[in-house]
């Protein structure tokens, strides 16, 4: 253990009533020389106001390019327990639900290898475990497959896909939000460990317009479950919701597409116009269920700023039949990689793609027909190419 | 193309570019099949060469193939 | 090597249905309703008569073994060794309905916060910052924990018009895309990269490095076999240092704290729509970032004093109008909230028709 440091910035973040982080760290450091060094080098960055890491990226386990992100401090010889402190990412299984048995056991495994410091959940989704060496990396690789986990993803590859809650607890899901996560898991295992894509792709599975995972937001595919036909009105409970809530105010008038009146005791929607948003069902779980025709709509393009702006994603299939074993959404995945690999440059998004060369050059590769569906409106502007054999 | 002989001209590609330009395994998989490998071919060769420790990925804002080698920052100097 | 231990890949990702309880087991999409039943517990109903009680508490994300082994013991008193944990770095049991009142008293008892369910502040959905990342503008941990100290009870007691989604990313690569988010807090950076001369050939590939750039800031500068940066072109996103360690962009004066608002991913009322700046700039100032604090916990209160009930924060920003809206906060509006970048013409008003005080 290396020599005592003062920490005294990262100990005011001991109070308060918020959980705290540096106690956490605080705990790891009475048995893990790596989680103490963090303590001196986080304290260190308080002080001066930067970060004190540098990107590794040729560390990992035999034979993958993803799941374990290489990191080195730029004062080793200060802080030498966190000289190396790579990160290992452990593909967790959807939903999040986890026996107490498993995760002692996954505990057991990073305090024998690690600083004992993790994420629950880090961004993607993985379970994130913060701080460890080079020659460790094979030793924990072969404990945790021995126990039937596996890593997750990093770099140009199929990141670790993730869902909500789904149908395991949510009544508003459309679609099998986890299975439809695992199955893709499953079946893209060589994409997600061996880095052959342009750029990262990610996919987020939402049981709904509520869109709980935030996937059209932070997925290049998101799958968002909606249904067809009619809202399911269960009329003596709209009556005894009435008694508690304003419908008129609450639900009624706050509908976007003003297609629900209420007259005081029955509750009339016009289907035809209703475009699916949740708000009613959100606010009358009771008394309002989605119609039984059901499925997802599946968006193509979200990401973050970095290359050329932030993009949410946007209409590709309005509507999708998922059954399992979902082929038919394996298939278009498959085919969209096929176009973005062809015609992708090294960091371009394939939402990216999408706007440097156009919708067209994609739904004909994917085969996808033009709907009115992925447009707010169609163009305004009159410069239109028109392909070879299109002008006769 | 003979798994071997496919196996040699990829870690050729990737040897003869290292420290002029990173190759991403697309790269790699569009010189290959232009010399006449499939794309199935060239996958297998490429999952062999790193299984076996010969190549190994890397990841610097975007995934590539690289001969292995001790990087950068691991390096207290840089 | 003849002694090659077999090695196990390509797993994936374990079978959920090992670990779901056997109460979710039996009713897996069978569920017909839920109620709130306050901020920390939540019931939900399945067509087979089941009921399922879920109680939800904060994490502070980064967790050491200890604390899992914790939540895992109380997993094993209350909830039959199930648990789970959520999208935004909460935990849940399953405790039967005779167990909840035991398992909320327990938990309080050992210092956590029972709450996150419903119109209120969830936990923050934040990236690593100065604990683990290498190209951060801010600490994301530090900076969650001081704003939360001080809002802490709108997670466990206090409601609001409708759900504030809080989220940060300690710069614009955004591992937490946090662009959607009611109230998003961005780190940035303000200074164009510094060239290191003396690494840069070796550690660099000058081709790649021109072509990171998304302004076209970059070029060669061959007498040096480096290269240069047109300073007035930069706009900090940070690419360039990301694939090339020569050009860091970190600076301790420069690097800061910006905030969005309005955003949300849900598509209740209408479609999911990205934050807008409404601070451009806050310094860095742990371990408690006091300014940031601050301004998030205003734009909380003015939201809480005027949005309408259901209302999301971009929704009532939307309602009053934008002109209103930094009147009532107070927040200057200058150069830097109007857009100059790519998708800058978008965000233009194309009308004569205002509200006026």
């Amino acid at each position: 253990m290396s020599k005592d440091v003062k920490t005294p910035m990262l100990d005011d973040l001991e109070k308060g009533a918020w959980p705290s982080f540096v106690k956490e760290i605080k705990k790891a450091a009475k048995r893990s020389n790596t989680a103490h060094d963090l303590l001196g080098i986080l304290e260190r960055s308080y002080r001066d106001k930067v970060t004190h890491w540098k990107h590794g990226g040729i560390v990992g386990v035999l034979g993958y390019g993803g799941g374990v992100i290489g990191r080195y401090c730029d004062l080793p010889e200060e802080f030498p327990g966190v000289a190396h402190f790579h990160t290992v990412r452990i593909n967790p299984p959807s939903g999040f639900f986890y026996t107490s048995k498993a995760m002692k056991e996954l505990c057991d495994i990073w305090d024998k290898y690690g600083s004992g410091l993790t994420n629950l959940h880090g961004s993607t989704g993985d379970m994130v475990w913060l701080g460890t060496q080079t020659d460790k990396l094979e030793p924990i690789f072969a404990e945790i497959t021995a126990k039937g986990w596996d890593l997750g993803g990093s770099g140009s590859c199929l990141r670790t896909p993730s869902s909500c809650v789904g149908m395991a607890r949510c009544e508003f899901s459309n679609i099998d939000t986890m299975s439809i996560c695992h199955t893709m898991t499953q079946k893209f295992q060589d994409e997600l460990h061996r880095p052959a894509f342009p750029y990262k792709f990610k996919i987020k599975v939402s049981g709904c317009a509520n869109d709980c995972t935030a996937a059209v937001a932070r997925a290049d595919m998101s799958i968002i479950g909606t249904w067809k036909d009619n809202i399911r009105i269960d009329q003596a409970e709209v009556k005894n919701l009435a008694k508690s809530m304003n419908i008129q105010e609450e639900v009624v008038d706050m509908c976007p597409t003003k297609c629900m009146s209420f007259d005081g005791s029955t509750l009339k929607i016009n289907d035809k116009d209703c475009n699916r948003c949740m708000h009613c069902i959100n606010r009358m779980p009771k008394a309002l269920r989605p119609g039984k025709e059901k499925g997802a709509t599946i968006m193509l393009g979200g990401k973050a700023p970095i290359v050329t702006g932030a993009l949410m994603s946007w209409v590709l299939v309005p509507f999708m039949k998922l059954e399992a074993p979902y082929d038919n959404l394996e298939a278009l995945i498959r085919k969209l990689w096929e176009w973005w690999d062809d015609h992708g440059k090294n960091r371009e998004r394939i939402g990216e793609l999408v706007d440097r060369m156009g919708m067209r050059s994609m739904l004909e590769a994917t085969g996808l027909p033009p709907v009115p569906q992925m447009v707010k409106a169609p163009r305004t502007n009159p410069y239109v190419f028109w392909a070879p054999g299109e002008v006769k | 193309m003979d798994a071997a002989e496919l196996q040699k001209k990829i870690y050729t590609l990737v040897e003869t570019n290292m420290g002029k330009k990173k190759m991403k395994s697309g790269d790699l998989k569009k010189a290959m099949v232009a010399e006449g490998a499939t794309e199935e071919e060239f996958k297998a060769a490429l999952r062999e060469l790193v299984d076996g420790g010969k190549l190994v990925y890397s990841y610097f804002g975007g995934s590539f193939i690289e001969v292995p080698h001790t990087e950068g920052s691991a390096n207290p100097q840089q | 090597m003849a002694d090659k231990p077999k090695r196990i890949t390509d797993l994936g990702s374990p079978d959920y249905n090992k670990f779901l309880p056997p109460v979710i087991a039996k009713n897996y999409g069978k569920w017909k309703y839920h109620e709130y039943i306050n901020k920390g517990v939540m019931k939900h109903v399945s067509e087979t008569g089941d009921e399922l009680y879920t109680v939800r508490i904060a994490t502070p994300r980064l967790v050491s073994t200890d604390y899992i082994r914790e939540m895992c013991d109380f997993s094993e008193k209350y909830s039959g060794g199930y648990l789970r944990w959520t999208t935004r770095h909460n935990v849940e049991f399953f405790p039967a309905k005779e167990q909840v009142d035991g398992l909320v008293a327990d938990l309080k008892k050992a210092g956590h916060l029972v709450g996150g369910i419903g119109y209120g502040i969830s936990n923050v959905v934040h990236t690593q910052g100065w604990i683990h990342c290498h190209t951060p503008a801010t600490d994301a941990s530090g900076v969650v924990k001081a704003v939360m100290d001080e809002l802490h009870e709108y997670f466990t007691t206090k409601t609001l018009p409708a759900r504030v989604r809080i989220a940060l990313a300690c710069c614009l690569n955004m591992c937490g895309a946090v662009h959607c988010s009611d109230i998003a807090i961005l780190g940035i950076h303000r200074l164009p990269p510094k060239v290191n001369e003396a690494t840069l050939a070796n550690q660099c590939e000058i081709p790649t490095t021109i072509a990171s750039c998304p302004t076209g800031a970059i070029s060669p500068n061959p007498a040096t076999k480096s290269v240069k940066i047109k300073s007035e072109r930069c706009m900090y996103c940070g690419n360039c240092y990301t694939m090339c360690p020569s050009l860091p962009i970190a600076d301790g004066t420069g690097d800061g704290i910006s905030i969005y608002v309005g955003g949300k991913v849900s598509n209740a009322r209408g479609p999911a729509r990205m934050s807008k700046l409404v601070i451009p700039f806050l310094p860095n100032n742990p371990p408690r970032w006091p300014e940031t604090v601050k301004a998030v916990k205003h734009l909380v209160e003015v939201y809480a004093q005027n949005a309408k009930k259901h209302e999301r924060m971009g929704e009532w920003i939307e309602r009053i109008g934008w002109e209103r809206f930094f009147k009532l906060t107070g927040i200057p509006f200058t150069y830097q909230h109007i857009d100059d970048f790519t998708f800058a013409r978008d965000t233009f008003r194309m009308t004569p028709t205002f509200k006026w005080e």
